[in-house]
């Protein structure tokens, strides 16, 4: 230490350091100085009465405090949770109930086997995720939770299982299976049935499609019957409709404009009701 | 909080007033000529669990208690640092009064970790390390240590 200026300078030394030796970080080539498994930094700092680190973590989840801004996390155990809210589409895939505080959830892993293959992410310490989308019906699913400390390494839960259900009778949504040869995105798209009838009452039932193109009315055949059906059988499926039961609809999309690549969203709704459903649908190429 | 300047010359980042008090903050600060100099944070009042640092080409410090009245503050849990070959030190306790830093569990990283410097006679900088890590200490000053 050099003593050549005016003032007096004095360090004084108020025990626990650990002066000489390298603090080990993630990747301080890169800016990330979160601690590193071994740094000599762990569980060596001061008793502090604040409990959060830099990062909202923990103080204190070794033996002691870290020296330093972070806080190490060690591998952290991941605990899959159960599947709730299981439907024919969707789940609600848990974390452990109770966190502990070395739990970092990241996400989960999911697929029809064990090797997953898909990810569902989550935010540090939630305990659960937001429903998965695009799950096919009566299907059995493997999955686990997935949690990640950044200077340590990650943990997988266990894995487990759910089974989504079957769709509720009466209640599918539009079926629509546009090849590259279905299109709309015209004035107007027809069902072969209607297209053929060539006339499009106010009482019938209406499918309305949304996309990038803008939007177009398509009108449906599928339970009603087609216009040419004999006018009782399709008197009673109005009637139906009227006393608000459901109807299975299987519309088809003639081409008459080739659609373009994306995402689509297929509504259904019933003339003169305010009742609607809706599907998604992606034309790849 | 991230603490980031896009306009990065000379001055400070970070500025804990008197009465003021930070925690988990990140400041940097760039230097980005020899002749330019940053601070990341500057001290007033105690900063906490918090990364403060200093880069570029120039002369940067991580952490600076520097006042013209005698004063003390501490930081807890912070990480000073300096990157540059040319910045100066992690940790600076630097002036003319009588100023009193107390660091516990400091991480102070730099071309100098801890730099200390009193610049008048009548000036005493203290620097109090409590469970904080460094290698490389720098005093300007009748200085002692105990």
């Amino acid at each position: 230490m050099s003593s050549n200026g005016p003032g007096s300078a004095q360090l004084t030394d108020g025990g626990g350091n650990r002066q000489g030796v390298l603090p080990l970080f993630v990747n301080g080539a890169a800016g990330d100085y979160r601690e590193a498994r071994g740094s000599p930094t762990i569980d060596a700092g001061a008793a502090t009465t604040i409990n959060r680190a830099l990062g909202f973590v923990l103080r204190s989840l070794g033996a002691g405090p870290d020296i330093g801004a972070y806080e190490y996390a060690p591998v952290p155990t991941a605990v899959s949770g159960s599947a709730t809210d299981v439907s024919d589409s969707s789940a609600t895939l848990n974390g452990p109930r109770r966190p502990t505080q070395r739990a970092f959830p990241s996400g989960f892993e999911y697929g029809t086997t064990t090797s997953y293959g898909r990810t569902a992410t989550a935010r540090a310490l939630e305990r659960s995720l937001p429903r998965s989308p695009e799950l096919a019906p009566v299907t059995t699913y493997h999955y686990r939770l997935v949690a990640t400390s950044p200077g340590a390494g990650t943990g997988r839960g266990q894995d487990r299982t759910f089974r989504t259900k079957a769709p509720a009778a009466g209640a599918h949504p539009p079926r629509c299976r546009p090849s590259r040869s279905a299109g709309a995105g015209a004035s107007a798209a027809t069902c072969p049935a209607s297209a053929a009838s060539g006339r499009r009452s106010a009482h019938d039932p209406l499918l309305a499609l949304a996309g990038r193109e803008g939007h177009s009315d398509v009108q449906a055949a599928g339970e009603e019957g087609p216009p040419d059906a004999p006018r009782e059988a399709r008197n009673a499926r109005r009637e139906q409709l009227r006393r608000g039961h459901k109807v299975r609809f299987e519309g088809r999309l003639t081409r008459r404009k080739k659609l373009r690549p994306g995402r689509y969203v297929l509504t259904v709704s019933v003339a003169g009701s305010t009742r609607s459903t809706s599907a998604g649908f992606t034309i790849v190429s | 909080m991230n603490l980031d300047p896009s306009a990065t010359a000379s001055g400070t980042t970070l500025h804990i007033g008197e009465a003021g008090t930070g925690d988990r903050l990140i400041a940097r600060g760039t230097a980005p000529t020899g002749m330019s100099s940053m601070i990341a944070c500057l001290l007033d009042g105690p900063l906490f669990n918090s990364l403060c640092v200093a880069g570029g080409a120039g002369y940067g410090d991580g952490v600076v208690l520097y006042s013209q009245t005698s004063f003390g503050t501490s930081q807890s849990a912070t990480s000073p640092r300096s990157t540059r070959p040319r910045g100066a030190s992690g940790c600076r306790c630097n002036r003319e009064q009588h100023v009193t830093l107390t660091a516990r569990s400091v991480i102070a990283k730099g071309p100098t970790d801890v730099n200390l410097s009193a610049n008048l006679a009548s000036g005493k900088a203290t620097l109090n390390l409590i469970s904080s890590n460094w290698t490389t200490c720098r005093a300007t000053g009748r200085a002692a240590r105990s």
